[in-house]
């Protein structure tokens, strides 16, 4: 597939996320507005060395995206959407050259920054949307990357995946899909009233399990289990596996470790959000751009 | 039994180990008592001797940490973490 030049006036934006510097051209304006929401804290002054060009075109028959080399097609606007993004976030974290993916979703709140690792399907997504109506801001439901001497958590920002079944449990418990989402099915972190992000140590690590149960299960369990289970969900990046797995013992190190098996969303999301809340509060937060020391445990080979 | 020396040992502040073998990626989590084991496990030790290392620290019959203790190893070699000596088995 090739993309001749936007013939339909476009527009155009440019972001600068953890090293990845791409330009977004777009005839859709909903869409713009959709990016740049998603990546508004990442958005960039125009400058010459531009890493990547990202193409999102309405056209005729559908909608056509292109991420440097990579090129899709799709009828409908929620699919298109949503495959540009995920190749966009695919696009951030292979040009990561020091940061490890995790995958997991980043919730922070007033004093603590919550990592949910867990499976696709495990509830990551749901669970955070329901946090959010607890009170709690959501940074990403998917990925986490990790500065490998900080241990700081970068969460790369992505559209909330809600299928079905998830919006009809959120929707059980008071959830209301923002205006934004008449314009484009996508939601932003922002769109559900997130702030900014900031980059500190994760002082809660919770592994969602699957399946659920009648009852939610929340137990604590060691940092090396906790730090094996992230492993089974970080992928192979920049670092050997070695020094991946120092890394992840050092994160599970600096944290409180919990295991869940989830139930129902109202109770297990009140019992996360309790456990969030009970956790003592530090002082530890720094914006985003800005650095901390961040002391961890010893780790010994 | 020796370790395999592919695995690395990762101590954690809550005295867990992590044991990682570079070859498999596979881990294995375990505990305070395991990682003690995990640090006998150095070629001189019989697992009678690691048993009555064990049996000096805990407060356990010496039946159950001896079997506690062989089937903590059994998973152990079974995983390829460890390699029985049979000068000393």
């Amino acid at each position: 597939m090739s993309f001749a030049p936007l013939l339909q006036p476009t527009k155009e934006s440019f972001f600068c996320i953890y090293g990845f510097t791409f330009v977004l051209r777009t005839n859709h304006s909903e869409s713009g507005d959709a990016i740049a929401r998603l990546y508004r804290q990442f958005l960039s002054p125009r400058v010459a060395d531009i890493g990547v060009e990202a193409i999102f075109r309405s056209e005729s028959d559908g909608f056509r995206w292109q991420i440097a080399e990579k090129t899709a097609s799709a009828s409908d606007l929620r699919s298109a959407l949503w495959g540009f993004e995920s190749a966009l976030c695919e696009a951030i974290i292979r040009s990561q050259r020091r940061l490890i993916a995790i995958h997991a979703a980043v919730v922070y709140s007033r004093d603590s920054v919550v990592l949910l690792v867990g499976p696709s399907g495990a509830g990551k997504s749901t669970l955070s949307v329901a946090l959010t109506q607890r009170g709690f801001a959501l940074a990403t439901d998917d990925v986490a990357l990790i500065e490998p001497q900080t241990l700081h958590v970068h969460p790369i920002p992505r559209c909330v995946h809600l299928d079905q079944q998830s919006l009809q449990l959120l929707e059980a418990e008071g959830f209301q899909l923002p205006e934004v989402w008449k314009q484009a099915p996508f939601l932003a972190p922002i769109d559900l009233g997130s702030g900014p992000t900031y980059q500190c140590g994760a002082e809660l690590l919770i592994y969602i399990a699957r399946p659920r149960a009648k009852c939610p299960n929340l137990k604590r369990v060691s940092q090396s289990e906790m730090a094996a289970r992230t492993l089974s969900e970080t992928g192979r990046g920049p670092l050997t596996d070695s020094e991946t797995v120092h890394v992840l013992a050092r994160v599970s190190s600096s944290a409180a470790c919990f295991y869940l098996v989830p139930g129902s969303l109202s109770e297990t999301a009140d019992m996360v959000s309790d456990l969030i809340l009970q956790q003592p509060p530090t002082s530890t937060r720094t914006e985003h751009g800005r650095s901390r020391l961040t002391e961890f445990g010893r780790t010994s080979i | 039994m020796i370790r395999r020396i592919e695995i690395e040992a990762h101590g954690l502040p809550d005295q867990s180990f992590l044991l990682f073998d570079q070859r498999s990626r596979a881990t294995i989590p375990v505990s305070e008592s395991g990682g003690r084991i995990w640090e006998l496990c150095d070629g001189k030790h019989t697992i009678d001797q690691i048993v009555d290392g064990l049996a000096v620290i805990y407060d356990a019959e010496r039946f159950q940490i001896d079997l506690d203790a062989r089937e903590f190893l059994a998973v152990l070699e079974r995983y390829g973490f460890v390699e029985r000596q049979s000068s000393f088995q």
